[in-house]
């Protein structure tokens, strides 16, 4: 055994070389439990950030709820969007503006470093429902001092306890006890007015609406969109605000109102006239900064400093009306509209899309001036990445912790094809892996859109970024994402050119963009940018494997005990028949949710409609609709989640081979295994939440025919292997889900497309799930992704899992996520570099989606689980999305641990 | 005897968090509840206005129509008059 290495390899002893799993793939790992090949740091100006940050909580601000409600109210009688407009300039004019020393790019959510707030305006029973509650905590909160919950430590940037003057919201935000009142008047304000409420009330009136409550109280469906996130998973534009300057778009705003008013279709007038009312909000907001930067400059005695703060001021007031004059000038517009488009929502997974590409015009000139130096440009990039991580999101409760882990998701995206098809990858491009590398940061994330003509320079700053261990970049494949493009888009027009142009929204939601005829200096450049709304919304998360529980126990959840769905009464006398009524099933739940999410969209749409992104988003400002109105140029874009699906084909090929085929036990000998989850204790009992670390119940209370069943029930083929036996089922269950997701309808009246990603939702559907047929044990965590092997069953090498993933044409469908662990020794040198490369190809090339990489020791992942406080800055994938070890849920931590490890990749 | 400030009344307090903040005269952080320095130069603050009327503990009226509470800063509100010391 190696030195260092006792914590995990003696509890996989405990229970995991007991159940037969194997957590370990190759060659035993020689380095130290702590190696990193590839370590770099900032520069001294971001590293005095990234330490502010790292000593920051993530903080509530009630300023801007606080100015859009009163100004709501104010204009009862208002046409709608103008209403909204009005709300919006005034909540964006009176934000509160802070500067801080060293910070080349400004302007925040809130004044708090790591600020959000809540928005009534979408949803505020959740403050209703815990006013008492939080008012008796702000109580008790003065007993304790605000020292002793500001201790570093598990949690990180997390406010998880109250005290003193400060109050936890979630167990994730802080909030100043002198703000819950105005808080909870503003609640009781929106209160039967929120998208929320009005979306409830009439979404009860889809048939079979019960069924959907009850979905979502036994976790089967993880959230509903119209009020959680309605905007996010999706690309940015910042093509009209880069060329045409915020006056630009206010002038062309002007010339559609002298168009349109008085003629038919008037909707356009009301448009044009809150577009111009929201990017008056937006200059009164960068004039606030320019003024606080000259304030801070008048009493600034460092030379430096002083003229760094005039520099702001200076820019801030010239891009609050004209386009931008340079690079510096190009990042701080881009950053603007970017938080201002996160300030008119509650948005996760904004996506920058391919910023590289860009902004590279500017950069390029500059460069060539002489104006600007690479240094300089790591300097910029790196202050853009603290500004990125800065980003929170306060969505509601089950949202920010059961699904987000606290992240954002914005995506930068590299490479991919140009217009005219040829390699889009720029020098700009390599700086910002280098900047990824410098600063490791959670935000944003970094994506290679992986196409043969990339570049190999790129392709290998990629590999060295990904063996930092950051867990950024993702590998996607070009060609398969540029497939479900034309495939999805084509009624809408979707040409192959336009195809290339498209890019990561969120984690990994492909997205449609366009090409825009950006003119710098009498050259064209065409740029990329997003040209649909936000394509992840719909129905959120299937916990797949509980569907599976519903079919087994004839439609009753049996962790609450309650009915779902209707009995269907069947003897599931064979596979075919069980399969059948799985779908069934599963088409039943989707039904009703996906009804119940529109009336919940078009609520949203209606009560606070998109104007920021609408006024960036092709083709909204032509023709005169917000994007709720299907002003884009595409709008195929609602989609049906799931999450769970390895443990559920893998449970299937159990079934199919103990119950069925080989008659090893009965469906009522597995059912009753199943609820004595195979004789162990539950998850939650053992506070474990992986199958590494499990007990036994007391031998007297187990029957020894569970450890039987439970034995075959592991036994049974597993997925990742490249075995035919369970990949057929796979290819099955995906060319049926691809298939039947276009059945349905979006708010657009367009067929929805399924979406394969897990984000952190395989935790809290896992613990909501018993035992299930492949051995997993109940309230242990899914596995993550949608074609990640279960930890601890791939056992045939890195090549045999790709081999099973890509049984399927992954172009089906929006996204699929492989996620694999690998240890830094596997990889080590330009040699282990070559390797790795080889290896992402190798599953792009076979048509696999995506392809992540944690690249990193388990033994440390265990140690940072025992000693957070030694690991504050450590980063790792988890699904789509980096974060800070130390901010993850322990299920989360635990079933990161427990991923097979790679000790070598050949 | 004057009431004591804190950190978080101040002008030149920049936030951070809920907890703490940045002084920008002393150049340090500083804890958003403790004792301010000789410093002290009052933010601009719904509390601090004329038009502001406490109703309560943690609201009040704003121009004796609209609620609003006493905490907000109010550095960017156009209405803002500084109260009498």
């Amino acid at each position: 055994m190696n030195e260092g290495s006792t914590a995990f390899d003696e509890t996989s002893k405990k229970t995991g070389n007991e159940l037969g799993l194997s957590f370990k793939y190759g060659i035993s790992p020689t380095s130290e439990a702590g190696y990193r090949e590839i370590e770099k740091e900032p520069c001294p100006r971001v590293k005095a950030i990234r330490d502010l940050y790292f000593e920051t909580k993530s903080s509530i601000s009630m300023e801007f709820p606080y100015w859009y409600s009163r100004r709501w109210f104010e204009l009862e009688g208002e046409v709608q969007i103008v209403r909204r407009a009005e709300a919006l300039k005034s909540a964006f004019s009176h934000l509160t503006p802070i500067i801080f020393p060293g910070e080349l790019l400004v302007m925040g959510k809130t004044h708090y470093l790591r600020g959000s707030y809540p928005m009534p305006w979408l949803s505020e029973s959740f403050f209703m429902s815990v006013e008492d509650e939080m008012y008796q905590d702000a109580l008790k909160a003065g007993m304790v001092s605000a020292d002793q919950v500001t201790k570093w430590g598990k949690g990180g940037g997390n406010v998880t306890e109250s005290g003193g003057n400060i109050l936890s919201v979630a167990g994730k935000f802080g909030m100043r006890k002198d703000e819950l009142s105005i808080l909870i008047k503003l609640a009781h304000m929106w209160k039967d007015k929120s998208v929320e409420d009005i979306g409830h009330k009439y979404e009860m009136m889809v048939p079979g609406y019960d069924i959907k409550e009850q979905a979502m109280r036994s976790v089967i469906c993880m959230f509903d969109s119209g009020y959680t996130i309605p905007q996010g998973r999706e690309v940015m534009n910042y093509y009209y605000p880069l060329q045409y300057g915020i006056g630009g778009i206010i002038e062309m705003c002007n010339e559609k109102i002298a168009e349109t008013a008085g003629l038919p279709d008037m909707d356009r007038l009301y448009f044009y006239r809150a577009t111009i009312i929201a990017l008056e909000g937006i200059q009164r907001w960068m004039l606030n900064y320019a003024k606080e930067a000259r304030r801070l400059a008048a009493i600034e005695q460092n030379p430096g400093q002083k003229r760094e703060y005039q520099e702001i001021g200076d820019r801030l007031e010239w891009l609050s009306e004209k386009p931008p004059r340079d690079f510096h000038d190009a990042l701080q517009l881009h950053w603007t509209f970017h938080v201002a488009v996160l300030n008119e929502d509650c948005i996760s997974g904004l996506s920058p899309g391919r910023l590289g590409q860009v902004l590279y015009p500017w950069w390029r000139r500059d460069m060539k001036r002489g104006t600007l130096t690479r240094e300089r440009t790591m300097e910029l990039l790196e202050c853009m990445r603290m500004k990125y991580t800065e980003l929170d999101c306060f969505a509601s409760m089950g949202v920010v912790g059961g699904v987000l882990s606290g992240n954002t998701f914005n995506n930068v995206c590299l490479g991919g094809l140009a217009k005219d098809g040829s390699d889009a990858s720029n020098e700009l491009e390599l700086l910002i892996l280098e900047s990824g590398m410098t600063c490791m940061s959670p935000q944003p994330t970094l994506t290679i859109l992986y196409d043969e003509r990339t570049s190999e320079e790129l392709l290998m700053k990629g590999v060295e970024c990904t063996k930092t261990g950051t867990g950024y970049p993702a590998w996607i494949g070009n060609q398969t994402g540029m497939s479900f493009i034309q495939k999805n888009y084509q009624d809408e027009g979707m040409t192959l050119e336009e195809a290339r142009s498209w890019a990561i929204g969120g984690c990994l939601e492909t997205s449609p963009c366009s090409w825009s005829p950006l003119k710098l200096d009498g050259e064209t450049h065409w740029i990329p940018g997003g040209s649909g709304p936000a394509t992840s919304v719909g129905v959120h998360f299937l916990a797949t494997p509980k569907i599976l529980e519903l079919v087994l126990f004839d439609g009753v959840d049996q962790r609450t005990g309650e009915r779902v769905l209707p009995a269907h009464g069947r003897n599931l006398d064979s596979y075919e028949e069980l399969w059948e009524v799985y779908k069934e099933y599963f088409s039943e739940i989707v039904r009703v949710v996906a009804l119940c999410n529109n009336i919940q969209m078009d609520a949203w749409r209606k009560i606070c409609p998109s104007l920021i992104n609408s006024l960036l988003k092709p083709d909204c400002l032509t023709n005169g609709k917000d994007l709720g109105q299907g002003g884009c140029r595409f709008n195929t874009t609602f989609n049906i989640e799931v999450c769970g699906g390895i443990n559920l084909v893998n449970s299937l090929a159990s079934l199919k081979k103990n119950v069925y085929d080989e008659e090893n036990h009965t469906l009522d000998e597995l059912r009753s295994a199943l609820k004595a989850n195979f004789g162990y204790r539950l998850a939650d009992e053992v506070g474990s939440y992986s199958l590494i670390e499990q007990e036994k119940r007391e031998e007297e209370l187990t029957d020894p025919r569970w450890a039987k069943i439970h034995r075959q029930c592991l036994d049974a083929p597993k997925y990742g292997n490249d075995n035919p036996y369970v990949d057929t089922i796979l290819q099955e269950w995906e060319e049926w889900l691809c298939a039947m997701s276009h059945d349905y309808p979006s708010m657009y009246d367009k067929p929805m497309y399924s979406t394969q990603i897990s984000v952190s939702t395989h935790g809290p559907q896992g613990a909501a799930t018993i035992a299930t047929p492949d051995g997993r044990l109940g309230g242990t965590t899914y596995a993550d992704g949608s074609m990640s092997a279960y930890p601890g069953t791939d056992r045939n090498g890195p090549y045999a899992l790709f081999a099973s993933a890509t049984c399927w044409d992954h172009s089906n469908a929006q996204n699929s996520q492989l996620n694999m662990k690998v240890h830094p020794s596997a990889v080590r040198g330009r040699e282990g570099a070559r390797k790795f490369l080889e290896l992402i190809r190798a599953y792009l090339r076979q048509g696999g989606f995506h392809i992540q990489f944690n690249v990193v020791d388990s033994k440390m992942l265990r140690s940072a689980q025992e000693h957070p406080e030694n690991y504050r800055d450590l980063l790792i994938r988890v699904a789509g999305f980096t974060q800070y070890w130390v901010e993850l849920s322990k299920p989360i931590q635990d079933e990161v641990i427990a991923r097979t490890e790679y000790g070598e990749v050949a | 005897m004057s009431e004591p400030k804190s950190h978080v009344d101040c002008e030149n307090y920049l936030t951070i968090d809920v907890f703490k903040g940045f002084c920008s005269q002393g150049k340090t952080m500083v804890m958003a509840d403790d004792d301010a320095c000789v410093k002290f130069h009052p933010a601009m603050k719904c509390k601090q206005c004329k038009k502001f009327t406490p109703t309560e503990e943690t609201l009040g009226l704003c121009m004796n129509k609209t609620v609003a509470y006493p905490e907000m800063y109010a550095k960017t509100c156009d209405w803002f008059e500084q109260k009498d010391p």
